[in-house]
């Protein structure tokens, strides 16, 4: 008998089937219903995050240990991209709580994965990451917020301005410097209880153009902080970013914002072939035909660099040479910047375009779908800035092993 | 030591603000100095315009960047005793 209520447990279906058939079900139905009123509310989307628990799906990146799904990379991207293509606030939402229990999955000692990840499984605990800082530009490796020394033991007081639905999390997993006489690069992670911490975004300033749902505000972490809270090395954050932190968080938003635009594309499709029926557009103009073939070219370069990108992950994790890290590898690094940095541009360019095809009606109205995703694709630039993605990548193509052509 | 000189002062340049760079030596941990992924790129490459020289892809390495010394196994200047 599963905890979750509304799992699939048709016995004729394989796990990865359930898994799919399962978020169709949420995507088509709750996500599909609730999408419009979480943009307009900017609200977190309380019942999507609901549904997917009842359909397992919360704990889809923690191990079967803990009363997780396990499921592989290719699986994970596949949930992402169906949730997506209902409402991209809940699968960004969704896809973000899955990064940070993939972390806690590989990277937090026992006791913490048990209050954790049993959290998940059992109540659908929804756990957010609190990584930014009002000064830190988004430099995740880098971190200014620093613990003290106090009677009790170590204490940390830290503000994040950004939380994706920090309201509504259980735990806050942090970077913070364990004292501020160590650099600002030896970063360690930590998990925060809800208890621990207080809402600062006392005058509800989320008002964004897109993405609505995701509800990123201010939040105060203060608390004393033991050994046991430490995920992964003490100062060594550097190998939790790397693995599985960065890698699983830009293939996650590719996930969602190429699940967004296909079926904005269907939507899209869908209302040209009603239009022409009923003696609209002509659908047998070469205008017509070679924008959408435009479309149809960027939404399939998005898919193939994602799908290259995962077969890319899924060799580094193959690799059996210890003495081997490919998630440190220049390149693989540069790949996955270059990821966000495509998905997010070309994923853009494709809705605009199909804003163009679909008119002012079905396209730029509000309440429509496409003018939606078009609102909440123009985040997917400013989203860990690309500007900053380019500038990195730039420079660690010089450190890249080349030189011995 | 000149050369030793020249190879501390690149370095100094490339560690964040604030740094006690006075107890900068050849046996510093830079990396507990504060020297980053993106400052150690710059500094490699401020290396190679000082000393006009090309690292080896050997010396593509955050190992290879720990400490001045480290740096300096790849600097063909510092392979002569003379230094």
């Amino acid at each position: 008998m599963s905890i979750y209520p509304e799992l699939a447990m048709d016995n004729n279906l394989t796990a990865h089937e359930k898994i799919i058939v399962n978020a169709r079900k949420v995507a088509e139905t709750t996500l599909r219903e609730r999408a419009c009123l979480v943009d307009s509310n900017a609200h977190f989307p309380v019942e999507g995050v609901k549904a997917l628990y009842d359909h397992g799906l919360m704990a889809l990146m923690s191990p079967k240990a803990y009363g997780g799904q396990e499921v592989d990379l290719g699986t994970f991207v596949e949930v992402a991209s169906i949730l997506a293509g209902e409402c991209l606030s809940t699968a960004l939402v969704w896809s973000m709580h899955s990064q940070q229990v993939a972390v806690v999955a590989q990277h937090a000692n026992p006791e913490l994965k048990e209050k954790i990840l049993r959290s998940v499984a059992e109540r659908g605990a929804f756990v957010a990451s609190a990584t930014t800082e009002a000064k830190g530009g988004g430099h995740i490796l880098t971190c200014s917020a620093a613990a003290e020394e106090r009677d009790e033991g170590l204490h940390i007081e830290r503000f994040s301005p950004i939380v994706t639905g920090g309201e509504y999390a259980e735990w806050f997993i942090a970077t913070i410097r364990t004292s501020k006489d160590i650099p600002m690069n030896e970063v360690s992670l930590v998990a925060i209880h809800k208890d621990d911490t207080h809402l600062v975004d006392e005058k509800n300033s989320w008002n964004v153009m897109g993405v609505r749902g995701t509800r990123s505000i201010a939040v105060q972490l203060s608390c004393a902080l033991d050994e046991g809270d430490f995920i992964g090395e003490k100062g060594k954050f550097k190998n939790v970013a790397l693995n599985p932190m960065i890698p699983l968080g830009h293939i996650a938003w590719s996930a969602c914002w190429y699940g967004a635009i296909w079926r904005a594309y269907k939507v899209m499709m869908k209302h040209l072939r009603e239009k022409g029926a009923h003696g609209g557009a002509d659908l047998k103009s070469d205008l017509i035909a070679e924008r959408i073939a435009q479309v149809r070219l960027e939404i399939d370069s998005v898919k193939a660099f994602l799908m290259y990108s995962v077969a890319e992950y899924n060799k580094v994790l193959d690799v059996k040479d210890n003495t081997y890290d490919g998630f440190a590898d220049t390149s693989f690094n540069i790949l996955i910047n270059n990821l966000k940095v495509m998905v997010s541009e070309h994923a853009f360019t494709a809705i605009d375009k199909m804003v163009q095809i679909a008119g002012i009606k079905t396209g730029y109205s509000t309440g429509a779908h496409i003018e939606r995703v078009f609102r909440d694709l123009r985040s997917a630039r400013l989203m860990y800035a690309n500007d900053k993605l380019i500038v990195a990548s730039g420079k660690l193509s010089f450190s890249e092993k080349t030189r011995a052509i | 030591m000149e050369n030793q000189e020249k190879l501390l002062a690149i370095i100094k340049r490339h560690l964040p603000l604030g740094s006690n760079t006075n107890t900068l030596d050849m046996s510093t941990n830079l990396l507990k100095m504060g020297l980053d992924s993106m400052a150690t790129i710059d500094l490699m490459m401020d290396i190679e315009q000082g000393f006009e020289i090309e690292l080896p892809d050997e010396a593509l390495t955050a190992s290879a960047f720990e400490t001045a010394q480290d740096i300096s196994a790849y600097i063909p200047v510092f392979m002569d005793s003379s230094v």
